[in-house]
């Protein structure tokens, strides 16, 4: 099934703006109203962790894996937290840099062998470190949340329930409604911005606590 | 009530009978729908139950790819249908006696305790250093985000079969003919909801008078509702429950700021001189 096309949102959209259809709207064009959905759809995922991912890829359908030897990984693209990393199926449990410490002076030098625990944020924040390197090559499976796919005028879908998916609508008036023009409506956008919150509210009650 | 009683209603409470100013471009459905998804969200009153095969050797599901109207789930249980194929007769029920047509997995067998419990990956560490690889029938399942869905152990026996019973979003209104899913009682809710939306072209005071009454009464049957499936749901021992809107705030959600909208002073009573 495809994800939601929020192109289905615009006639009740341009219908709250006062506009027949989208090529009515005279304050404003589909491309500002996509990028307040965009910005709807960051706010969600970077707040409420509702895009769950375990099938990274590398981009040419191929899952991530781990290389014999190789220690540090690059995070996949979108990440916004790393719930579980997976060496062949068993999970490598997460420690900090005095932990690994504790555990083994050498452990930034340790010998091959099977990975046991993996930190977070080496290098600044690009990397995943694990330890010890592994010493062969296996699945690499990273159970992460990831930031809502870029929304616009020419990638419309996201991946939200369908009875979701109004939340992108009222943040397209409400964003439309607040900008300064001559359609400015402050108690539209006052309104659109507290029914946000209620999808806030649902949004924390259904899938705030997954961990 | 039908759609076009939906619509003929909110048409008159507009003040437009025949919907040539407001609902000239389908503007009144539009809005019937989004109250109905709101109401089905809040409140999770729509469930259905279906079955999902489980891959062998796959942990992980994203379950809006496979279900469209995928909400949350509520319950998950193993089917114990073994069989692989489609029953000879007319069965509406699964745990029939195998037909000739119907062929028996290898290895699969009716689970004995078929509920599977809600799990978090948090849980699952404690319970199991080795989690993502160990195999075998699924005791429990977990869900992250909005449908990234495990079951723990992973099943490899081809052919076994959840009955997953989930929260779901209502089938878009279309049709003059067609009737909104969400119960009965509940559609003239969607008539309040349809109004407030509706006004929210206009602003000012008639926006304001819209979301004071309407869209109260609107928020007010959505509480009302979410009560009801909360009290049933807890009854039937479902893995999630609706919204709490009972202590929940939401006198925001329908009175708009003061300095915004030009508000009439309201006169105090008794009037004193």
């Amino acid at each position: 099934m495809a994800d939601y096309d929020l192109s289905a949102l615009i006639p009740f959209v341009c219908s709250s703006l006062n506009a027949a259809t989208a090529a009515d709207l005279e304050h404003w064009t589909t491309r500002e109203l996509y990028a307040y959905a965009d910005d709807a759809g960051s706010r969600i995922s970077m707040s409420f962790g509702v895009i769950a991912a375990a099938d990274i890829d590398d981009g040419s359908g191929n899952l991530l894996r781990a290389t014999a030897g190789q220690a540090n990984y690059p995070y996949p693209e979108n990440q916004t937290g790393l719930v579980a990393l997976l060496f062949n199926g068993a999970p490598l449990k997460p420690a900090t840099v005095a932990e690994l410490e504790a555990l083994d002076d050498g452990w930034e030098e340790a010998a091959a062998g099977a990975p046991t625990h993996f930190v977070q944020n080496w290098l600044g924040e690009s990397l995943v470190r694990i330890y010890p390197p592994p010493a062969t090559n296996g699945a690499l499976t990273w159970v992460l949340y990831q930031e809502m796919p870029d929304i616009g005028a020419t990638a419309t879908t996201a991946p939200v329930p369908a009875a979701l998916a109004d939340l992108f609508a009222f943040a397209m008036i409400g964003g439309a409604r607040r900008r300064e023009s001559d359609a400015q409506m402050p108690e539209a956008a006052d309104f659109c911005d507290q029914v946000g919150k209620f999808y806030d509210m649902i949004l924390g009650a259904y899938w705030g606590g997954g961990i | 009530m039908q759609l076009s009683e939906l619509q003929t209603r909110v048409r008159e409470r507009l003040g437009d009978p025949t919907g040539a100013y407001y609902d000239a471009a389908g503007d009144v459905i539009a809005a019937l729908n989004v109250a109905q998804r709101l109401f089905a969200l809040a409140t999770l009153c729509l469930e259905t139950t279906r079955e999902f095969e489980f891959t062998p050797g796959v942990t992980f599901y994203r379950m809006l790819r496979e279900w469209a109207d995928w909400i949350a789930p509520l319950r998950v249980r193993l089917s114990s249908d073994t069989t692989a194929g489609n029953d000879a007769e007319f069965d509406a029920q699964k745990a029939d006696n195998a037909m000739f047509n119907e062929q028996a997995y290898a290895g699969l067998v009716a689970p004995v305790k078929p509920k599977l419990l809600p799990v978090r990956l948090s849980d699952l560490s404690a319970l199991d250093d080795n989690w993502g690889a160990t195999t075998g029938p699924p005791t429990n399942y977990g869900c992250l985000g909005f449908d990234l869905f495990f079951p723990y152990p992973t099943p490899v026996i081809s052919g076994t079969q959840a009955l997953i019973t989930y929260a779901r979003s209502p089938v878009a209104l279309a049709n003059p003919k067609d009737v909104p899913e969400i119960p009965d009682p509940d559609h003239n809710a969607l008539v309040d909801g349809a109004v407030a939306l509706v006004r929210l072209r206009e602003g000012g005071q008639e926006f304001r008078q819209a979301v004071a009454g309407p869209f109260a009464a609107y928020l007010g049957a959505i509480q009302q509702r979410a009560r009801a499936v909360r009290t049933r749901s807890l009854a039937q021992r479902l893995d999630k429950l609706p919204l709490e809107l009972e202590k929940t705030d939401l006198s925001k959600l329908m009175r708009l700021r003061a300095d915004l909208v030009p508000g009439r002073k309201e006169t105090a009573w008794p009037i004193t001189t």
